[in-house]
C-alpha cells in the first residue's frame, strides 16, 4: 500500500446563508486519506462532520459557500471543478454510502436499477454487473435481490446494496456517513466487516460517525470534530488512550462504562413489581413471525435497576406496555405492590397508575404541544401547592427554575428529557419504566441523563426498568439484566455476570457484535 | 388480492349507496312528482292518477325501491318528464361529448403542468414566483368566468372560435382550455411540491453522489415520487372534471351530460337528475378503483396493503 | 444536517399579503354595510341607460335594466360570503363533531359514520350539491346547505384522523399513565389538538366554497332573480357578450379577487400555525 495521500484537504471552510446571516458549519478543516486506511471523523450532531463529507463530493447544497486552501484528489484539484467534471468524480472516484438504506436508496426503484444508474453514469470496459457487485458485498442470491426494492430487503441486506452502489463506479475513496446507524448491533458488525474488507483491498475509507466505540474498533486514524473544527487527530490508539484535548476527554468519559459505576444502594429486598408467566401475542399479518411477549416472568425489587435488552422486534415495547398497565396480558399476571395490577378494570387501575410512570424515547412527542413546562409538570401533580412542587422537581432534575415558562420546543434534547423525568417523578412513583430514554441523545448529554437517573434511584429509591437496544448503556446502569429475543427471556442475571460470562448463545452473539471498547479507556479520567 | 376484493366490494357498496340516496332524493322531494312532470297547469285528477299508477307511484315505498333497484340493474333509469324519452338513451347520446371534454381538459392540464413543475421546482426563483402567482389566480378563478371571458374575447371579438355549440375540434378548444386552467394550477402546485419534497430526500443525495445529472435526478427519481400525490388527488380531479363539465357546457351551450343535468335540475326533471348522478357516482367509483390499482404500480411499497385514500385514515 | 438553509427566504414586508388583507377587508365591509360603498341602490332601474359601458355615473356600466353594475357587485359581496363561509362553517362544525365521535365512540358508530361518509364521497365534486339543490330547490339557504353537504365528508375524515393521531400520541400516553380520566384526556388533549388542523383545512376549502356558490348561482340555482349575486350577474351578462363586455368582466373579477384574497390570507394563517400545535404529533 502506498503512503502517498490519495485525498488531501487543507483549510476547508463551508458557510451557509441563513436568512440574512451566515453560519459557518466547517471552519478550516484539514486531513488526508491514504489507500488501504480508514480515517474516522467523529463528532456529535451539528459538529460539521457530514457537511465536510458532502464538500468532498461538491454536494453541500444550495445557499452554501465552500472554500479550501487545498482539496486535491490524486492530482485533481477539486476546488475549481465545473458541475460536469464534478459528475465525473462522484461515484467514479469518490463513492458515498449514507445511513439508513431504506431512505438512501430510491424506495420506488429496484436495487439493481440503482446500481445500474452508477454503471451508466460511468461506463468502463471492465465494469462489473449489478449482480457481480451484490455478490461482492455478500448479498445471497444476488440475481434475485437485484430485482427487489429496498423495502423488500432486510436492514442489513439493503445497507449492503447501498454499499454496492457506492462501489459500483470503481472509486478509490469511499465515504461512509454513519453507515450502521439504523441497524441492530449484530447487523452492524457484519456491515463493518464488509467495509473493512474493502479497506483491505486498498480502498481509502472516510468514516463519519458519532459513535466512538464503533470508530475505535474499526478505524486506523481518527479526527475529533466539534463546532466545525478538528480539535484533535491522530492514530486511533493514540487519540483514544492519550487524548490531549478536553473535548476528546469528555467524549471518552461519556462512553458507556468509562466512569466507575456507583455501587447499588443497600436496602431491604421489597418486591415492587412482579411478572408471572405473562403472554401477550400480537395478531400479525405473517403467522411465521410472532410478535409480542411469551411466558415472561421476573420480579423487580424496590430501588433496583433492571435492564431489558433486545433487538428490534424482541418485544421490549410490549413488555413496557404490560408493566404500565396499558395492555392486559392474554395469560399470566402482573402484580404491583401485592395487587393483581393486570387484572384490574381500567377504572380500578386509574388510582394506582401514579405508582408506575413512563419515560419515553421522544420527550418532545410526549408533551402536549400547546403546553409549557409549568403546565406539563403541574398536570402530573395532585391538588394544591403545585407551583412550589414544580420548582422542587425542576431542581431535582437539575434544571433552572426559569425553564418553567418555556416551551419544550425551545429546550435542548437533554433538557427535554429532564422535563420528562420531572413529570414522571411528580406523582411519586415506585417504578419508572424507561423506554429507550437516551437513544435520541448525543453521547455527552446521554451520560449526564444516565447519571441523573442513577442519582434519582439512589436518592428516591425508585426502581427503574431500563429498556434499550444499546448494551453499553444497559451495562452502565443496570443491576440486573434481562435479554429478550422473539418475545422470550433467553437470559437473566446480575449485569456483570451476564456481560462477563453470557450463558446463552444469543447473548454471546449480541456481545460479540458490540464494538470492543478500547481497554485503555478506563485509564482516562 | 384480498385487498382488491375488498376494494371491489366497497365500490359496489358505494354505488348502491349512491343509488339509494338518489332514490330517496326522488321521493322525499317536496311536491308531487306527477304534478311537477305535467307542468304548472292543473291537470284532471283522473289523468294524474293514471300516470301515478303507470309510474308505480301508488305502490308502497319499499316495493318502489326494489323495483327501482331492479330496473337499475337492467340499465333502465326511468323516463324523463321533460324530454319525454328514456333517461338511459338521453345519457347514451350525451355521454360522448362530456367524455371528450373531460379527457381533453385533463390531458391539457397534465401536459402543461408537468414541464412547468419540473422547470420551477427548487430553482429559477423569479420564474418560480411568477408561476406560483399564476397558479394561485388559476385556482381562484371560477371556470364559468374564464369561459365567459374566452367567449367574449376569442369568439365574439376575434371570431377565432365558434360562438355556441360547434362540433369537432374547433368547438372543443375553448371548453377544454376553460376546464383545464383550474386543474393546471392545482396539478402544477402539487407536482412541484412533490418534486421539491423528493429532492430533499436522502436517496437524491445518493443519486447525485453517483454522478447523475440534475435533469436525470429529476426525471428518474423525483418525478415518479411527485406522481404519487397527484394520484392521491384523483378523486378531486374526477369531481372537478365532472362538475366542471356542468358549468362549461352551460357557458358554451355545448352538448353533454352537464348541460342536460343543469337544465333538468332547473326543470326538476328528477329521473334525469338521479340518472346522471347515479351514472357519475358509478363512473367515479370505478375510476377510483382503477386509481387504487395504479397506486400499487406507482408505489410498490403499497402492494398488498390497502392504499391510502386522499384523507388517508386507516380503518 | 442541521445547517441546511431553509429554501424559502422570508422577507418582513410582503405587499401582496397586505393587498390580500385589504381586499378581504373591503369585501367584508361591502357585505356588512353595502350602502356605504355603493353609489346606487342595487335594484334602481334606469331605463334610459341600459347595457352601457363604464362611465363616471356608472363606474362599471349598467345591465339590461339599466341597474348600476358597480353597486350590484358591492351588494353581491354579502351573498358570496354568506354562502361560502356559511357552507364552510357548517361543514367544519358538523365534520369536527362526527369525526371526533367516530374516532372515540363505539366501533359500530365509527362504522356507520365511516360508511355514510363513503356514500357522500361517492358523488364527485359539485354533483352532491347539485343533487341537494335539485331536492330542496334553488335559493341562498339551500345552496349553503348543499355546498356544506358536499364539503362535510372531507372534514369528517380529517377530524377522525386527527383525533386518532392525537390518541396515539406520546402525550396522551403520558396522561393515561398519570391516571387521568378519559373525559379529562379528551377535553384537555384530544379536542384542543385535533381542532386546529380543521381550521387550517377550512382556510383551504373556504375559497372553493365561494366559487361553488357562485357557480350554483350562475346555473340559476342560487338566490332568486333580482338578488345581485356575482355568479347570477355573470349569467345575465353572458347574453350580452357581443355588446357589453363590462357585464361579463366585473362580477367575475369580484369573485376572483375575493377568492385570491381568501386563499392568500388562508395561506398566511396556515404559515402562522406552522411549528405550533397544528400537527399534533
Amino acid at each position: 500500500m502506498g503512503t502517498e495521500p490519495l485525498l488531501a484537504v487543507e483549510g476547508l471552510r463551508v458557510e451557509f446563508r441563513v436568512g440574512r446571516g451566515v453560519v459557518e458549519a466547517v471552519r478550516g478543516v484539514g486531513f488526508t486519506l491514504t489507500a488501504g486506511r480508514c480515517l474516522a471523523i467523529v463528532g456529535e450532531s451539528g459538529s460539521g462532520k457530514s457537511v465536510t463529507a458532502r464538500a468532498l463530493l461538491g454536494l453541500v447544497g444550495p445557499g452554501s459557500r465552500v472554500s479550501a486552501d487545498r482539496m486535491e484528489l490524486a492530482g485533481t484539484d477539486l476546488r475549481s471543478l465545473t458541475e460536469r467534471r464534478w459528475r465525473g468524480v462522484r461515484g467514479a472516484r469518490i463513492g458515498l454510502v449514507s445511513q439508513d438504506a431504506l431512505v438512501s436508496l430510491d424506495p420506488l426503484r429496484t436495487v439493481g436499477a440503482e446500481i445500474t444508474e452508477v454503471l451508466r453514469n460511468h461506463p468502463r470496459p471492465d465494469a462489473p454487473t449489478p449482480v457481480d457487485l451484490l455478490a461482492r458485498v455478500h448479498v445471497p442470491e444476488p440475481a434475485e435481490r437485484a430485482r427487489q426494492r429496498p423495502h423488500e430487503l432486510s436492514g442489513g441486506l439493503r445497507q449492503r446494496a447501498l454499499i454496492a452502489t457506492g462501489l459500483a463506479g470503481g472509486p478509490a475513496v469511499l465515504i461512509a456517513d454513519e453507515p450502521t446507524t439504523a441497524l441492530d448491533v449484530t447487523v452492524q458488525a457484519k456491515v463493518l466487516a464488509l467495509l473493512a474488507e474493502e479497506r483491505d483491498r486498498g480502498m481509502a475509507v472516510l468514516l463519519i460517525s458519532h459513535d466512538l466505540p464503533l470508530v475505535a474498533s474499526f478505524a486506523d486514524d481518527v479526527a475529533v470534530m466539534r463546532h466545525g473544527r478538528i480539535v484533535e487527530s491522530g492514530p486511533v490508539g493514540q487519540v483514544l488512550t492519550a487524548p490531549r484535548h478536553e473535548y476528546t476527554k469528555t467524549l471518552l468519559a461519556a462512553m458507556p462504562g468509562a466512569a466507575p459505576k456507583p455501587p447499588p444502594p443497600h436496602r431491604e429486598h421489597v418486591e415492587a413489581l412482579r411478572v408471572d408467566q405473562v403472554t401477550l401475542a400480537h395478531p400479525g399479518a405473517d403467522p411465521a413471525i410472532r410478535r409480542g411477549v411469551f411466558d415472561v416472568s421476573f420480579a423487580l425489587a424496590a430501588g433496583e435497576v433492571l435492564g431489558v435488552v433486545g433487538e428490534s422486534g424482541a418485544g421490549k415495547s410490549t413488555l413496557a406496555e404490560l408493566l404500565l398497565g396499558l395492555r392486559s396480558p392474554h395469560q399470566g399476571v402482573v402484580t404491583l405492590g401485592g395487587q393483581p395490577w393486570s387484572r384490574l378494570s381500567a377504572r380500578d387501575r386509574r388510582p394506582l397508575r401514579r405508582r408506575v410512570q413512563l419515560i419515553q424515547q421522544d420527550p418532545l412527542g410526549s408533551f402536549d404541544p400547546r403546553h409549557r413546562v409549568e403546565r406539563i409538570i403541574g398536570d402530573a401533580l395532585p391538588g394544591p401547592g403545585r407551583a412550589a412542587r414544580v420548582g422542587e422537581l425542576l431542581e431535582l432534575v437539575g434544571l433552572p427554575d426559569d425553564v418553567r415558562s418555556r416551551h419544550p420546543r425551545q429546550l435542548s434534547g437533554g433538557q427535554r428529557q429532564r422535563v420528562a423525568i420531572a413529570r414522571a417523578l411528580a406523582p411519586g412513583p415506585e417504578v419508572l419504566v424507561c423506554d429507550e430514554p437516551v437513544s435520541a441523545l448525543d453521547a455527552s448529554v446521554r451520560a449526564r441523563v444516565l447519571r441523573l437517573l442513577l442519582d434519582l434511584r439512589r436518592g428516591l429509591g425508585v426502581a427503574l426498568v431500563f429498556i434499550s437496544h444499546d448494551l453499553g448503556v444497559v451495562r452502565e446502569v443496570s443491576d440486573r439484566v434481562l435479554v429478550l429475543r422473539g418475545g422470550q427471556v433467553v437470559e437473566e442475571g446480575e449485569t456483570e455476570r451476564v456481560f462477563a460470562e453470557p450463558a446463552h448463545e444469543y447473548t454471546r452473539e449480541l456481545l460479540a457484535a458490540v464494538p470492543a471498547r478500547p481497554a485503555v479507556v478506563s485509564r482516562v479520567d | 388480492m384480498r385487498g382488491v376484493a375488498r376494494r371491489v366490494a366497497l365500490t359496489l357498496f358505494v354505488v348502491w349507496g349512491a343509488a339509494t340516496a338518489a332514490f330517496l332524493a326522488l321521493h322525499l322531494m317536496p311536491g308531487d312528482p306527477v304534478l311537477t312532470m305535467l307542468g304548472d297547469a292543473l291537470p284532471p285528477a283522473d289523468r294524474v292518477a293514471r300516470i301515478r299508477a303507470e309510474l308505480g307511484l301508488d305502490q308502497p315505498l319499499a316495493e318502489q325501491y326494489l323495483a327501482y333497484l331492479g330496473r337499475l340493474v337492467r340499465g333502465d333509469l326511468g323516463r324523463s318528464y321533460q324530454l319525454e324519452a328514456p333517461v338511459a338513451s338521453v345519457l347514451g347520446e350525451q355521454v360522448g361529448a362530456t367524455a371528450a371534454l373531460a379527457l381533453s381538459g385533463f390531458g391539457l392540464a397534465l401536459v402543461v403542468s408537468v414541464p412547468l413543475a419540473l422547470a420551477t421546482a427548487g430553482r429559477r426563483p423569479a420564474l418560480r414566483r411568477f408561476v406560483t402567482t399564476l397558479e394561485l389566480v388559476a385556482i381562484s378563478t371560477p371556470s364559468f368566468w374564464i369561459g365567459v371571458l374566452l367567449l367574449s374575447l376569442l369568439s365574439f371579438r376575434l371570431r377565432w372560435f365558434p360562438v355556441a355549440g360547434g362540433d369537432g375540434v374547433p368547438g372543443l378548444v375553448l371548453p377544454a382550455v376553460t376546464l383545464a386552467i383550474g386543474l393546471t394550477g392545482v396539478f402544477s402546485q402539487v407536482l412541484r411540491d412533490g418534486v421539491e419534497r423528493a429532492l430533499r430526500e436522502p436517496f437524491v443525495l445518493s443519486a447525485r453522489a453517483r454522478g447523475s445529472s440534475e435533469a436525470a435526478v429529476r426525471r428518474a427519481h423525483a418525478l415518479r415520487h411527485a406522481a404519487i400525490p397527484l394520484l392521491t388527488l384523483s378523486g378531486w380531479t374526477i369531481g372537478t372534471l365532472l362538475s366542471g363539465a356542468v358549468v362549461v357546457e352551460t357557458v358554451f351551450t355545448r352538448q353533454g351530460l352537464g348541460r342536460v343535468l343543469a337544465t333538468a335540475i332547473a326543470a326538476r326533471d328528477m329521473p334525469v337528475v338521479t340518472g346522471i348522478v347515479v351514472l357519475a357516482a358509478a363512473v367515479f367509483a370505478v375510476l377510483n378503483l382503477v386509481v387504487d390499482l395504479l397506486y400499487q404500480v406507482a408505489d410498490p411499497r403499497l402492494a398488498g396493503r390497502a392504499s391510502p385514500r386522499p384523507e388517508g385514515v386507516p380503518r | 444536517m442541521t445547517a441546511e438553509p431553509t429554501a424559502r427566504a422570508r422577507s418582513g414586508f410582503r405587499p401582496a399579503l397586505w393587498l390580500a388583507y385589504l381586499v378581504l377587508a373591503l369585501v367584508v365591509l361591502a357585505a356588512v354595510w353595502p350602502s356605504l360603498v355603493a353609489t346606487h341602490p342595487p335594484d334602481a332601474i334606469d331605463l334610459g341607460a341600459p347595457v352601457a359601458g363604464p362611465s363616471p355615473a356608472h363606474l362599471f356600466g349598467t345591465d339590461v335594466l339599466g341597474r348600476d353594475t358597480f353597486s350590484r357587485v358591492v351588494h353581491g359581496a354579502r351573498w358570496s360570503l354568506v354562502i361560502g363561509l356559511g357552507a364552510t362553517s357548517l361543514a367544519l362544525v358538523v365534520g369536527a363533531l362526527l369525526g371526533v365521535l367516530s374516532a372515540s365512540g363505539p366501533r359500530l358508530l365509527d362504522e356507520a359514520i365511516g360508511r355514510a361518509t363513503d356514500i357522500l364521497l361517492a358523488f364527485p365534486g359539485l354533483l352532491l350539491a347539485l343533487l341537494v339543490v335539485a331536492v330542496l330547490g334553488p335559493g341562498a339557504l339551500n345552496a349553503t346547505i348543499a355546498i356544506g353537504c358536499s364539503t362535510v365528508p372531507g372534514f369528517v375524515r380529517l377530524a377522525r384522523g386527527q383525533a386518532l393521531v392525537v390518541r396515539e400520541s406520546g402525550y396522551v400516553r403520558a396522561a393515561v399513565v398519570l391516571g387521568h380520566s378519559p373525559a379529562r384526556i379528551h377535553a384537555r388533549h384530544v379536542l384542543p389538538n385535533a381542532v386546529p388542523p380543521l381550521l387550517v383545512f377550512a382556510t383551504v376549502t373556504a375559497g372553493t366554497a365561494i366559487i361553488s356558490g357562485s357557480a350554483l348561482s350562475f346555473l340559476g340555482l342560487g338566490p332568486k332573480a333580482p338578488t345581485p349575486e356575482w355568479g347570477a350577474m355573470l349569467a345575465d351578462g353572458r347574453d350580452f357578450l357581443d355588446t357589453a363586455w363590462a357585464l361579463a368582466v366585473f362580477p367575475g373579477l369580484a369573485v376572483t379577487a375575493t377568492v385570491v384574497a381568501v386563499n392568500v390570507v388562508g395561506a398566511d394563517l396556515r404559515r402562522r400555525f406552522e411549528g405550533s400545535p397544528a400537527d399534533g404529533n
